[in-house]
């Protein structure tokens, strides 16, 4: 796809576009859409019932979304949330293959000067991990934190 | 007085219910019983306009909120100058029992200081930090009753509300509720206990009952009808249900 959005589709438009500006803003439309399908989900799965208890009290349609939806759904798409950040963050490697000077290409750039792969990818791998375990260790503590088992029995 | 009149309801193509009128005045009890699947919850979400009615008319105090002929609807008003407890309760989750109770009431501007009282009165004053799954279906079930209490309406209507409590705890409720109906609540109440719906019939001015089956109501009136059935349906399931007790 990035690729598509890179050569071909310039071309077929005749507009020559910043392949960095090209990678951010596709990959913006997919975090976009997937965020997006995460909130559907959840907005769909939503009890009817908690709005009707909240109807039947009087409460504005406002005041339902904020005491009563939102802390819920927040609750239940925050991890899904995380993960996707760090799914996306992941997928900005793919924008090398558009010549977008990202840690990938550099690192390749690098070993094909000095020869050094095993030391330079596993560097770029531990990089990676430095920066998408902290996010991972934050989504994990907000599901502890959040999503304690609101069952009934 | 609520009034709803000539109320029909279907879901999908099967009539659930057919030309059923209730009303309550301020300060009295109408009981609905009946069996299983007779419409008596479906009555109570249509009469409080959870749900449209398919025909019919629902009035609060003169004032017109629903007629399935011009869909006129102000319910800013309607609720929760009326407030349902569902049978299903509906606290919600993430809130303490004292979140779910004081909740709406402070939205409202409504006094939340009786909070003790009205707990200490259903007996769940111990367990108002606890969340809704931490404690059992009869205490929610008190909860949410304190929930709409809280909220101070003129008309509370209540689905089985008792289905879940032992006699001790009955007769709070019922203290309760006879509290409510000295305070000019009118309340309407779904009950499978006949017991129940003596006393509530009983401790009000005009108490009155409705006996569904089928999706219409089959006999209506006082205490003195329903202690002298005209309709043998009425009478098998007083017997019925007296055997149970």
């Amino acid at each position: 796809m990035l690729y598509w959005a890179n050569y071909p589709l310039q071309v077929m438009l005749g507009v020559v576009i910043d392949p960095f500006i090209t990678a951010v803003s596709l990959l913006s439309i997919i975090n976009t859409v997937l965020i997006a399908e995460v909130w559907r989900g959840a907005l769909n799965d939503f009890p009817r019932e908690y709005v009707v208890a909240g109807r039947v009290s009087g409460m504005t349609r406002f005041e339902i979304i904020r005491f009563v939806q939102f802390p819920l759904l927040f609750r239940s798409v925050l991890p899904i949330l995380l993960a996707t950040q760090v799914a996306m963050l992941q997928l900005t490697l793919f924008t090398s293959l558009i010549s977008v000077e990202e840690l990938f290409r550099v690192a390749q750039r690098i070993n094909a000067s000095i020869q050094q792969p095993i030391e330079i990818y596993t560097a770029l791998a531990v990089f990676f991990l430095v920066v998408t375990l902290p996010i991972y260790i934050l989504a994990l503590m907000l599901r502890y934190r959040y999503t304690r088992d609101m069952s009934e029995r | 007085m609520f009034q709803a009149q000539d109320i029909w309801k279907s879901y999908s193509t099967a009539p659930v219910l057919r030309a059923v009128s209730i009303s309550v005045e301020r300060g009295s009890a109408t009981v609905l019983v009946g069996p299983s699947g007779s419409g008596k919850s479906t009555l109570l979400r249509t009469a409080s306009l959870i749900d449209d009615p398919d025909r019919g008319t629902v009035s609060l105090d003169g004032e017109c909120y629903f007629d399935a002929g011009r869909k006129r609807r102000k319910l800013e008003q309607f609720w929760p100058t009326i407030t349902v407890v569902l049978q299903q309760l509906f606290l919600w989750p993430h809130l303490t029992l004292r979140s779910n109770i004081c909740l709406p009431a402070q939205l409202r501007e409504k006094p939340i200081g009786e909070i003790d009282a009205v707990c200490r009165a259903l007996g769940i004053e111990e367990l108002l930090e606890r969340y809704p799954n931490e404690v059992s279906v009869g205490q929610r079930q008190r909860a949410a009753v304190a929930r709409a209490v809280m909220l101070r309406p003129q008309y509370l209507m209540l689905d089985e509300i008792t289905s879940s409590l032992d006699v001790e705890q009955i007769e709070k409720m019922l203290s309760l509720l006879e509290s409510k109906l000295e305070e000019e609540v009118g309340l309407i109440v779904v009950t499978h206990q006949l017991g129940f719906a003596r006393s509530l019939m009983r401790k009000g001015v005009n108490g009155k009952f409705a006996f569904l089956d089928a999706g219409k109501i089959v006999e209506q009136g006082g205490i003195d009808a329903f202690e002298h059935p005209q309709t043998r349906r009425l009478e098998e399931f007083r017997r019925a249900m007296g055997a149970i007790a």
